[in-house]
């Protein structure tokens, strides 16, 4: 079992925050068995943009059956839990797939989750999510440079974010499901007055895997902060997940539903709604950035 | 000498005014000192109503300022500005030396008035000073003042009538937390005062918050002493600047200060060479904001 084979998701956030996520489970299923289907993706299946006759791959329930197994390069458990229940995939997931798979022409929307500030720290934490459809397939989304869309630069009246991606090619991969990992430097400055900004600088490291060994259909980006010591940044994590949308498996059909979590904790300096706003951007900046990459 | 009395400077710059901090409050035996400064407050205002007609955030801008202000600087933590809070707020309002301050200020003409509201003496030679004044100047938001780096200026010095001080500015920080826009880290070195060759320094740290986050047209600015409790010649030197917008592209800064000066055997010396030296304080940041506010 498990050979590799490509995977997809991607993409991170970079942004900052972190997030977490939680296991699921490691009980091993095959991709065609029938007891892996849920009769909620089922539904979902059948508004897939593709052939409503492959249904018998329950992609969900698969991903969160694998999502634990994989070694990754940082704790993810708080940031998994919003994908995955154990080994079956939350209401969050599904709704998530659901909203892709019923997308027009990309029109889709991010997701403010949560956004809490704490007064006496200065902290606040953000959960941004969004997800979409694409008609490639997850194969080709793991083999497209996903790093690279999500870090060109970025520049507003009120922000002005540069991004530096730079591929680890002498870091030796953790494992066959480990497809890339990539250095990410972020320097960002929010205007405060004419003349006074408000700076920081992060730095993080986005990994890209395949999920199930021998599945072309699933593929997974974790994006991590790397300098722990960050002054401005506790968090900053980005969980890309991908695959099929319902229309294959292995047999190059279908199309890639994408989901993506952001999860930042970070120094808001008193400035909370400043803090929202410019994540808020810089999420549909990263999240237009990977549409612009993947959509055909 | 006479090497005695003095105190300490005040306001400077402004910004901030001055004012220690320290966390101990002197409150020694006192007796009423004279009244120096220029007192001329004027009155024109109608008691109880704003006398700035600006809003922010749907409230008039005075209300803003005795509403947030107290909250926004003591969750800072920096030191005790109650007091100081306490001069020119009634309740949700300002109070009547606050608007005497704003009528009367100073706009390039004529000398600025510093107005002196308290000065006590005891007999170990402590004096607490505490003073007003006020400027309106071509600032289209008070945020500007910041951007204009004012402090900067006095690093070449205050000289006024036989009386100087340099302040130089020792660090600078943007956006240091608790909704501060910047923090500057300063030190004051009285040399004369009022003709008398002294040794008085200290340093401070100057805070400038923003009341409403993203709102421009009024800030508020505090300044503590550092060392408080080492300090040799002063017990406290807190400061609060109030910046407001007026109207037709002008500010209003209000700058009060409380010294707590320790060791000072003439105390009337100092409070004569502080009106005089805040008076050029004044006139030194009008000038300076006239001629580098954007237009």
């Amino acid at each position: 079992m498990k050979t590799f084979q490509s995977c997809t998701l991607r993409l991170g956030l970079l942004l900052t925050f972190g997030i977490m996520v939680s296991h699921c489970q490691k009980k091993s299923t095959s991709p065609a068995s029938e007891d892996t289907e849920s009769s909620l993706s089922k539904e979902v299946i059948a508004d897939a943009p593709s052939d409503a006759a492959s249904t018998a791959v329950d992609y969900p329930k698969l991903y969160c059956q694998n999502l634990g197994k994989l070694k990754l390069r940082a704790d993810i458990s708080q940031e998994a839990a919003f994908f995955c229940k154990g080994d079956k995939p939350s209401a969050d997931f599904l709704k998530f797939r659901s909203q892709a798979l019923q997308q027009v022409n990309g029109n889709f929307e991010l997701s403010l989750l949560q956004a809490e500030h704490d007064p006496e720290s200065d902290q606040s934490e953000f959960l941004i999510a969004w997800s979409f459809h694409v008609p490639i397939r997850p194969f080709e989304v793991k083999a497209r440079p996903i790093y690279q869309y999500v870090s060109q630069g970025f520049t507003t009246e009120t922000l002005d974010l540069k991004s530096l991606a730079v591929p680890r090619d002498s870091d030796p991969l953790d494992s066959g499901l480990h497809l890339w990992s990539v250095d990410m430097n972020y320097e960002l400055s929010i205007k405060g007055t004419q003349g006074l900004t408000l700076n920081s600088q992060r730095k993080t490291q986005y990994n890209l895997y395949q999920v199930q060994s021998g599945n072309e259909e699933m593929g997974f980006g974790l994006e991590h902060l790397v300098d722990l010591n960050n002054p401005h940044y506790k968090t900053s994590t980005m969980l890309n997940v991908s695959f099929n949308d319902g229309g294959g498996y292995n047999d190059g059909k279908g199309g890639t539903v994408v989901v993506t979590l952001l999860h930042f904790v970070l120094n808001n300096q008193g400035f909370p709604a400043t803090a929202t706003r410019s994540i808020q951007d810089i999420a549909k900046h990263i999240a237009d950035g990977m549409y612009q990459g993947l959509k055909q | 000498m006479s090497i005695t009395k003095i105190s300490i400077l005040g306001a400077l710059a402004s910004l901030s005014v001055i004012v220690g901090c320290s966390g101990k409050k002197f409150d020694g035996p006192k007796k009423e000192g004279s009244i120096l400064g220029t007192e001329n407050s004027t009155s024109s205002s109608t008691p109880g109503s704003p006398v700035i007609a600006v809003t922010v955030d749907n409230r008039p801008i005075e209300a803003v300022l005795c509403q947030d202000g107290p909250k926004v600087v003591a969750n800072a933590k920096k030191s005790d500005f109650t007091g100081l809070f306490a001069l020119i707020c009634n309740g949700d309002n300002t109070s009547q030396l606050f608007k005497d301050a704003i009528v009367g200020a100073y706009q390039g003409q004529g000398e600025p008035q510093v107005k002196l509201i308290k000065s006590t003496s005891d007999d170990n030679y402590n004096t607490d000073i505490v003073f007003i004044q006020a400027l309106k100047a071509p600032l289209a938001n008070p945020s500007m003042f910041a951007d204009l780096k004012p402090h900067d200026i006095f690093a070449s010095g205050i000289h006024e009538i036989n009386s100087d001080l340099v302040i130089n500015v020792e660090s600078r920080a943007s956006f240091p937390g608790k909704r501060a826009v910047e923090q500057i880290g300063l030190k004051y070195s009285l040399t004369n005062a009022n003709g008398a060759a002294i040794f008085d320094q200290r340093r401070t740290e100057f805070n400038t918050y923003l009341l409403v986050e993203n709102n421009r047209d009024i800030v508020v600015s505090t300044e503590h002493l550092l060392d408080p409790e080492t300090n040799i010649n002063y017990h406290i030197a807190n400061g609060l600047t109030i910046g407001l917008k007026a109207e037709n592209g002008e500010s209003y800064m209000v700058f009060l200060t409380e010294l707590v000066i320790k060791n000072r055997i003439d105390p009337d010396r100092m409070k004569v060479t502080l009106l005089n030296l805040n008076a050029g304080v004044s006139k030194m940041l009008y000038k300076h904001i006239s001629a580098n506010a954007p237009r």
